[in-house]
């Protein structure tokens, strides 16, 4: 999936959140948005799950400027997407294993593959013998790996990951991290994930977007296309 | 999982609000088909008094043929005359024994020549009876007139006031159903906003999330209206042979296939169609995206 952000500001009354935000991230890119709280990571997800619309400026994904798409090129999108959420969404009333099932049923997955792609991801983020629990019977990196099963899940084109380690101690990190590469790697996946991690970021030497006060202070792609460049 | 089993999930999560929603479209229904079957009697009733000799003219004794048919050609003059039979004395024993065939007592006092000889006339209009009755009634070869015109109008008073009143309640019923599926849908999409959120984020489209609401709605309807009916019938036919052998000869509750048959579907159809339209209406009320 192509991602584009051209001259995009979101103001929430006098506050700036997003400042002439302008970045292109190509298919089955890595990229890291990296910044203190407040830089405008979060606001630039949910710029790009269109949860809210941006004051000015526009986003395109897969060329679906997602101010003026209609309503099924949104939906359409969405499905492609796989999310991990800060406060991972998850219903509170469906076991692991129903809420997995729900995003395969949205993205309109036959009904005879679910089971054996639930069991897939289950194995995968090591939740097998968690299935038939509620969310408010897991810990915090076990809820952090339903999100990420459950993203994983309908095997999207981009992965939108806000904070996926947060709830995470370093092993179970960096087990997830080795996941989303692996997704990156073999299937392509385009992959955002803004993260406050540093280690991961550092390690992993894919590109970064350092956010501060709402702006873009360093895109580490533009560096090196710069260098190329010259 | 599929929108079928969504709505099985919001119907096990919230049991009492279910309950409350088929129970109350069940009592509508049981009382809508209730008031179709007292209905449907009232109208035997009518059409029974209605096709029987509206107007009866008993002759005096010791009239020759010529009179009596003078009397039967005056009575064909009359417009909307549906029929005029003759019930001779003969005739009138028979039935009188007929009538009275458990009481030999009753039979065997009584001859042919104490009972008098009758017209009995039919009408189409109501009208005409008046007219037979003026004409009549100072006849001095008509020893009495029995006139049915009180009993036929309380009749269709009583007819059409239980019409009426019945097709109030049943409009009440009905929208008091329709309220209560409403309601407890608008309440379950209010309970279920955070599942709606999280499905739409992950790309659900509006009638997505919808579908399992207003299948809900059709369930409550659907099993309201075949459960209410079902037991409405159910009583009907447990009552029949009671309540038509006190109005027998007038088969009060019908007992033919086809009359239950179509007041089950009229019942299970008018059901599904308010249990379609208040959880539709609903959902649109209740969701905002």
């Amino acid at each position: 999936m192509k991602i584009k952000f051209e001259k995009v500001s979101k103001n929430y009354g006098s506050i700036t959140a997003l400042k002439n935000i302008n970045f292109e991230i190509g298919k089955g890119e890595f990229v890291f948005l990296v910044g203190p709280s407040g830089a405008g990571k979060s606001t630039i997800v949910k710029i790009l799950l269109n949860q809210i619309k941006p004051s000015v400026g526009r986003i395109l994904i897969d060329n679906v400027d997602l101010s003026l798409g209609k309503k099924y090129e949104i939906d359409a999108i969405r499905v492609k997407t796989g999310v991990i959420f800060q406060d991972f969404q998850l219903i509170s009333d469906k076991t692991i294993e129903e809420n997995i099932a729900l995003n395969l049923d949205i993205a309109s997955w036959p009904q005879i593959q679910i089971p054996a792609k639930i069991e897939e991801v289950l194995t995968l983020t090591g939740l097998k013998n968690r299935r038939h629990l509620f969310p408010s019977q897991l810990s915090g990196g076990e809820l952090q790996r339903t999100a990420l099963a459950r993203a994983l899940s309908n095997e999207p084109e981009l992965i939108i990951a806000d904070e996926p380690t947060g709830n995470l101690d370093i092993e179970n990190s960096w087990n997830i991290i080795k996941l989303l590469k692996d997704v990156n790697e073999k299937k392509k996946t385009t992959i955002i994930m803004a993260t406050h991690n540093l280690d991961v970021v550092n390690s992993l030497k894919r590109r970064i977007i350092y956010l501060k006060n709402g702006e873009i202070q360093k895109d580490t792609n533009l560096k090196i296309k710069k260098t190329k460049q010259k | 999982m599929n929108s079928l089993k969504t709505t099985y999930h919001h119907i096990r999560r919230s049991p009492f609000q279910s309950l409350i929603a088929i129970l109350i479209v069940t009592v509508s229904f049981f009382s809508i088909s209730a008031f179709l079957i007292i209905s449907q009697g009232m109208s035997s009733v009518l059409k029974y008094v209605e096709t029987k000799p509206e107007i009866s003219l008993y002759l005096n004794d010791g009239l020759d043929k010529e009179k009596v048919e003078s009397i039967h050609q005056r009575l064909k003059e009359y417009p909307e005359i549906r029929e005029i039979k003759f019930i001779s004395k003969e005739e009138a024993l028979n039935i009188y024994k007929d009538l009275n065939k458990d009481n030999p007592m009753l039979t065997e006092m009584v001859s042919a020549s104490i009972l008098p000889a009758s017209f009995e006339v039919s009408v189409n209009d109501p009208k005409t009876l008046d007219m037979i009755f003026q004409d009549f009634s100072q006849e001095s070869n008509i020893s009495d007139i029995i006139y049915q015109k009180d009993l036929i109008e309380n009749l269709l008073v009583w007819t059409k006031n239980i019409r009426n009143i019945g097709f109030f309640i049943a409009i009440s019923l009905a929208a008091i159903s329709f309220l209560v599926i409403f309601v407890i849908i608008g309440m379950k999409i209010t309970n279920r906003k955070e599942e709606i959120k999280i499905s739409r984020l992950l790309g659900a489209s509006k009638f997505y999330v919808k579908k399992p609401f207003i299948y809900e709605g059709i369930f409550y309807g659907l099993v309201g209206s075949f459960v209410g009916s079902i037991i409405a019938v159910i009583i009907a036919l447990n009552t029949a042979p009671h309540l038509n052998s006190y109005f027998s000869p007038i088969i009060f509750i019908s007992t033919e296939f086809n009359f239950y048959f179509l007041i089950m579907i009229s019942q299970i159809l008018l059901g599904t169609m308010i249990g379609f339209l208040s959880s539709f209406i609903g959902v649109k009320r209740y969701t905002k995206f």
